[in-house]
């Protein structure tokens, strides 16, 4: 329910605001913005619960609603039914059409699977052939290991004709991720107050994309998923081209058309796992615990499918190209929301699905060697590319591309600590590079130009700003104390013992350590855009008279920078705030990964 | 003495075809390529008494009763056709298909 | 002798009493012409009501149809008897949602210029006579009669297309469509004189048995299939017979448009699948017989169908990225719709007679979304034209202010139309890919997602000036009755992509 209730009260919050009448600017802020908070409350309890070990864990439920599903089927066919559901993994839907290639020496394994097959046939007659497959993929999903730390799970049928389930979960993955949504929702909405033109159509849509992004990570079904992913598409794209820069029209439809793209040929992945093997079904638990008997062949082609769709939302070289775009147009609370979480869909997936779904190609020479390069692309060449901008906003947009590549490489490290900093980076991101670009938007609102080289002396202007600047600033670089720091070293660390972890495996490729080597300098780039930036536009004196007039922050700009500079400074000194609630999450993750699936 | 058979009727037919088609490519005046469709017609109604004749069973007619059909769909295609023609060239003063073409940008 | 006569009075008086929708229609193209007559000068929105009245008591007559499985309007053979007709769950389908078409026709057409003075009795008799065509069509059972259904609704529609007399666009677009028309037809009934040569017969049912034991090579059955296929994708609005449709969507009457792109589309592709049945073995390759031996031929309908189908998104995709004028974008639209269904069609052809393949669901759900969305684009583009003359995209800039509802509603349609969630459009496309992926028709699949990805440029060029660009024109009042079918065109648009499973599990009803 609590999952639910912050997936669609922002949808509700939508439907009010567009009843609210379209001059009376100021209630329809304060709606949106109570929606904001409202959906923020189960957030926070969900969050709470979630740290404390509360919550029913997913198993209970899937094995709970699997009873359910075999005690409404006829009583004649319940212990069919049971006894299918005993070996579920072997008895797959995929039976009914077994026929064994030599029927004169039936093997014992070729007997048991006629009889399986006898039995679904049976059950396909009585009319309770839907039922059983309810109950075999809500088996498998309890029996899968990536369903054990999920929790709040909510389940119900929605589209029965195809199969397709409203499923919601939340684990130590996406909790955090859903968390930052949840709060920067809130901050953005009172930092939005003073947009003045086409008030309700901004919070409308705005609402809107948060029910789609929450969406995004709590839900299980592949289906739901996809729905969530394309919803988050619209929203954006007219924030960006109503609200945005001069050139927003541009930078709208590449957005869209970038993304669009990548998730076709996920909805492509996505339909070629429904069919494979005749399992008919979206659910993403079932499949998981299904993956590790996909051939390579299949688990390469669905892995770079899947790999296209979450690259361009990273988004991973060479697709970058969309993201300075957007975020030099978008509007400042826009490109807080692009940074903040938008971003993190695409990691995110990665591992919620990639991984998951094809976890033996993603353990292969290949895969690791395209991942872990690719990182060291995004990090290095980032970096450069920040240090080369005139325009602050697309130097912080650079910067993001930077920061991203460091979840890529902990990713291919596939070690614990590989894996714990590269999510932790994109928790840490998210607050930092979120924090940068509302830093960027009160300069721009003041100045309104956003070129690096006329900026100087803001510091004596204003110093609480500059405060909030210099600590959002340094966690982006990584400095010790601020929480950047913590989640960059942790995937150095990874990354860098990935050979000696891995030295005797003969299935996962380690990532070799040169690729580390190269990485490092990127650290230094980074040290070395940001100082320079902080040294152009806050030191030294002011470079225009009218520099001398701006007014420090105000309380709506001091309310949406406190709680990203706290999380800061809280994060860099406790990371296991965050740490130990997705912990074990991520070490089972890792070792179903490891272990390429069940088998 | 040349015997008339089957391969002689679709020869003939066939011919009239590509002359159809030729026409129907070359030509732009409308007329002519109305005449050029009305060939192809004429290729598929000798294919089709040729066929009933050689090649269905005995007793039926379906391919004379198509060819008779044709007959009567071409005269009211045509009719039509030149009906709408005759529209166009009141307001233009041509029949020329390929200066029909104001829409295109 | 006297049997076999009984058997066909019997046939015969079925086939009249199962024609009662046919009949009525028939009847309602010479009641609308006289009172056409009559009530021309006095009062000219009658024949409107005459109309509605008119299909809605078809409608009754075909709801009381429904079920039925008769071959009727034949003639018997020793072995049975022969229809032309054949009214079963597929025709009755295909019946209804043209005869909808035509209904939802009715009210865009009274509140359309060219249609307010004096030609609407004229046009009213015209689209019945249309929808009796496209009713031919979707049940026919013999080429001779798909190939009349064919040109009773051609010649229809080419007089709707110009009907205007004093509009120079629409004249033009009359010549192009009943030029290319003529053509098209009869390159087709040339392929249907060599598939009658190779076969005897030409009702499907024969044709299917002779092929079976009759001798025909690989590449005699290619060019009639292909030939014949030219015919069927004229209506269909698919590659190759797609050129004429930019030129008589943009020229015709906004509501003819209306009615060729959704209805005469729909009859086109019932028409084919029909005959595709029919043509098919069982492994989708060509039906080839050599005396007793049966030999699959290597090449068959999936790769034809599969191609004109990938062509024709392709086409259609690229051509619309630089139409200015919103009636020739949605015609470029069209043929790329064109393109995914007939995706469904080669998947159709490919699965059939595997287990679970041979599905037709996919094509009847895309169909019924495909009703909702382009119908609800045209009208909203009737509505808006009638009202401020806008002919071409820039025409429409901020229309998300000047008619919220009617700028909401083409966009809902709009985006249903590329296939974004949650809309009808998109669950449409998502089976129609979903059949693909099955058949291991994956390079097809792949093609229409970039295809998609490649529509959304146009799609979102009329979307950005609608609500994106800035203009400081006027309010449009839309009235109520229209904004009444706005809203029973757009309201399914989302059913169809939220809460869809009755009519997922409806259209697989609609097989053969």
């Amino acid at each position: 329910m609590l999952l639910t209730l912050a997936t669609f009260l922002p949808l509700l919050g939508m439907v009010v605001v567009l009843l609210l009448p379209k001059d009376n600017k100021n209630l329809i802020r304060w709606t949106a913005t109570a929606f904001a908070v409202a959906a923020f409350i189960p957030i926070l309890m969900i969050t709470v619960g979630y740290a404390g070990g509360k919550g029913i864990p997913a198993p209970e439920t899937l094995r709970a609603e699997a009873a359910a599903v075999v005690a409404a089927a006829p009583a004649a066919e319940r212990g069919r039914i049971t006894a299918l559901l005993a070996d579920a993994r072997a008895n797959t839907p995929t039976l009914r059409e077994f026929t064994p290639a030599d029927p004169k020496h039936l093997s014992d394994g070729d007997k048991k699977s006629l009889a399986a097959k006898a039995e679904i046939v049976a059950l396909e007659k009585a009319g309770s052939y839907d039922a059983w497959h309810e109950a075999w993929e809500l088996t498998l999903a309890a029996a899968s290991p990536i369903s054990q730390d999920i929790r709040y799970m909510e389940y119900g049928t929605w589209i029965p004709a195809l199969n397709i389930h409203y499923m919601m979960g939340t684990d130590g993955l996406s909790m955090p991720l859903i968390f930052l949504t949840g709060l920067l929702w809130v901050l953005c909405f009172v930092y939005s107050f003073s947009i003045e033109n086409g008030v309700k159509g901004y919070f409308a849509l705005f609402l809107l994309l948060q029910t789609g992004l929450i969406g995004v990570f709590c839900a299980l079904d592949f289906f739901l998923f996809y729905v969530f992913w394309e919803i988050v598409l619209l929203p954006m794209y007219f924030l960006i081209g109503y609200w945005g820069g001069a050139n927003r029209l541009y930078a709208a439809i590449k957005f869209f058309i970038y993304t669009l793209v990548g998730s076709v040929l996920m909805l492509v992945a996505m339909l070629a796992l429904y069919w494979k093997d005749g399992f008919d079904t979206f659910n993403l638990l079932t499949l998981t615990s299904l993956s590790g008997s996909f051939d390579i062949g299949f688990q390469t082609w669905i892995f770079l499918a899947l790999f296209m769709g979450f690259a361009i939302k990273v988004p991973v070289f060479p697709f970058h190209t969309w993201l300075p775009d957007a975020h030099v147009q978008a509007p400042t609370a826009v490109s807080v929301v692009l940074a903040g979480v938008l971003l993190k869909m695409g990691g995110y997936g990665f591992y919620r699905f990639s991984y998951t779904l094809a976890p033996d190609a993603g353990i292969s020479e290949m895969m690791v060697l395209l991942i872990g390069g690719l990182g060291l692309i995004n990090i290095v060449y980032g970096a450069l590319c920040a240090m080369a901008q005139k325009d602050f906003k697309s130097l912080v947009a650079y910067s993001s591309v930077s920061h991203m590549g460091f979840v890529l490489l902990g990713l291919a490290a596939m070690t614990t600590e590989g894996i714990q900093g590269s999510v932790l980076q994109m928790f840490n991101h998210g607050v930092s590079s979120a924090m940068m670009f509302l830093l960027v938007g009160v300069l721009y609102e003041r100045a309104h130009h956003r070129d690096l080289d006329r900026f100087g002396g803001i510091g004596l202007q204003m110093p609480y700003y500059t405060g909030f600047a210099i600590i959002g600033f340094f966690a982006s670089l990584g400095l010790p104390g601020l929480n950047g720091f913590i989640s960059e070293m942790l995937v150095f660390m990874g990354a860098f013992n990935s050979e000696t972890f891995f030295a005797g495996s003969s299935t996962v490729f380690a990532l070799p350590r040169w690729i580390v080597y190269l990485a490092l300098p990127g650290v230094v780039l980074t040290a070395g855009y940001i100082l320079w930036t902080v040294q152009r536009v806050y030191m030294g004196t002011a470079k225009k008279e009218e520099y001398k007039t701006f007014p420090d922050l105000n309380w709506r700009e001091v309310f949406s920078l406190t709680p990203l500079a706290a999380l800061c400074i809280i994060l860099g000194v406790m990371p296991q705030l965050v740490l130990d609630p997705m912990n074990a999450t991520l070490d089972h993750l890792r070792a179903f990964i490891v272990a390429g699936g069940v088998n | 003495m040349l015997e008339v058979s089957l391969q002689h009727y679709l020869l003939v037919a066939a011919l009239l075809f590509a002359a159809g088609v030729g026409v129907i490519i070359s030509r732009r005046n409308a007329i002519a390529v109305l005449c050029g469709v009305e060939l192809i017609l004429n290729a598929a109604a000798l294919n089709f008494v040729a066929f009933n004749r050689y090649a269905a069973p005995a007793g039926r007619l379906d391919g004379q009763v198509f060819t008779i059909f044709i007959i009567i769909l071409a005269a009211a295609e045509a009719a039509i056709a030149l009906a709408i023609l005759l529209n166009l060239f009141q307001q233009t003063n041509t029949v020329d298909v390929d200066e029909a073409d104001t829409m295109k940008e | 002798m006297q049997n076999s006569i009984d058997t066909a009075r019997k046939v015969v008086a079925e086939g009249m009493s199962g024609l009662l929708p046919e009949l009525l229609l028939a009847a309602l193209v010479c009641v609308l012409l006289l009172a056409d007559l009559f009530l021309r000068g006095v009062k000219p929105r009658a024949t409107a009501w005459i109309a509605v009245v008119g299909f809605v008591a078809c409608g009754a007559a075909l709801v009381q149809r429904y079920g039925a499985h008769a071959e009727i309007f034949g003639w018997v053979q020793s072995d049975g008897p022969r229809g032309m007709l054949l009214n079963d769950h597929f025709a009755w389908f295909f019946q209804m949602f043209v005869l909808a078409a035509a209904l939802v026709c009715v009210p865009m057409a009274m509140d359309h210029a060219a249609f307010r003075s004096r030609r609407m009795g004229e046009f009213y008799a015209l689209l019945a006579a249309a929808t009796l065509g496209m009713f031919l069509m979707a049940s026919s059972t013999n080429l001779l009669m798909a190939y009349l259904g064919i040109e009773f609704a051609s010649m229809a529609s080419y007089l709707a297309t110009a009907i205007d007399k004093r509009d120079r666009a629409g004249s033009e677009g009359g010549l192009k469509y009943v030029i290319y028309g003529s053509v098209a037809s009869g390159v087709m009934i040339y392929g249907i004189s060599l598939l009658y040569g190779m076969t005897g017969s030409m009702h499907y049912g024969d044709i299917a048995r002779a092929l079976q034991v009759h001798a025909a090579t690989e590449g005699q059955l290619m060019i009639a299939a292909v030939l014949i296929f030219a015919g069927f994708a004229y209506k269909m609005a698919a590659f190759p017979m797609h050129f004429w449709c930019p030129d008589v969507y943009q020229g015709a009457p906004t509501p003819v448009t209306a009615f060729l792109s959704v209805a005469s589309k729909a009859a086109g592709f019932a028409a084919f699948v029909r005959f595709l049945a029919a043509f098919t073995a069982h492994d989708g390759t060509f039906f080839i017989g050599f005396g007793d031996e049966k030999v699959p031929a290597s090449f068959g309908w999936p790769v034809i169908i599969g191609g004109a189908a990938a062509l024709s998104m392709t086409v259609g995709n690229l051509g619309a990225l630089w139409q200015t004028n919103v009636k020739r974008l949605l015609a470029y639209s069209s043929i790329a719709q064109a393109g995914y269904l007939l995706m469904a069609v080669a998947v159709y052809a490919a699965g059939k007679g595997q287990p679970s393949g041979g599905d037709l669901a996919p094509l009847i759900y895309y169909f019924v979304a495909y009703f909702f969305m382009n119908l609800g684009a045209f009208h909203v583009i009737t509505v808006i034209g009638s009202r401020t003359g806008a002919t071409s995209v820039a025409d429409f800039a901020g229309l998300g202010r000047r008619a919220p509802w009617m700028a909401f509603g083409l966009g809902l349609c709009l985006l249903s139309l590329l296939g974004m969630p949650p809309t009808g459009g998109f669950v449409g496309k998502l089976q129609l890919l979903s059949a693909a992926v099955k058949h291991d028709l994956l390079w097809l699949a792949i093609l229409a997602g970039i295809n998609t990805a490649i529509s959304a440029f146009y799609y979102f060029k009329l979307l950005k000036c609608m609500y994106l660009d800035r203009s400081d024109a006027g309010v449009i009042r839309s009235g109520a009755a229209n904004m009444a079918v706005l809203a029973v065109l757009v309201a399914p648009v989302l059913i169809l992509g939220l809460a869809f499973s009755p009519i997922a599990d409806l259209s697989r009803g609609f097989g053969f």
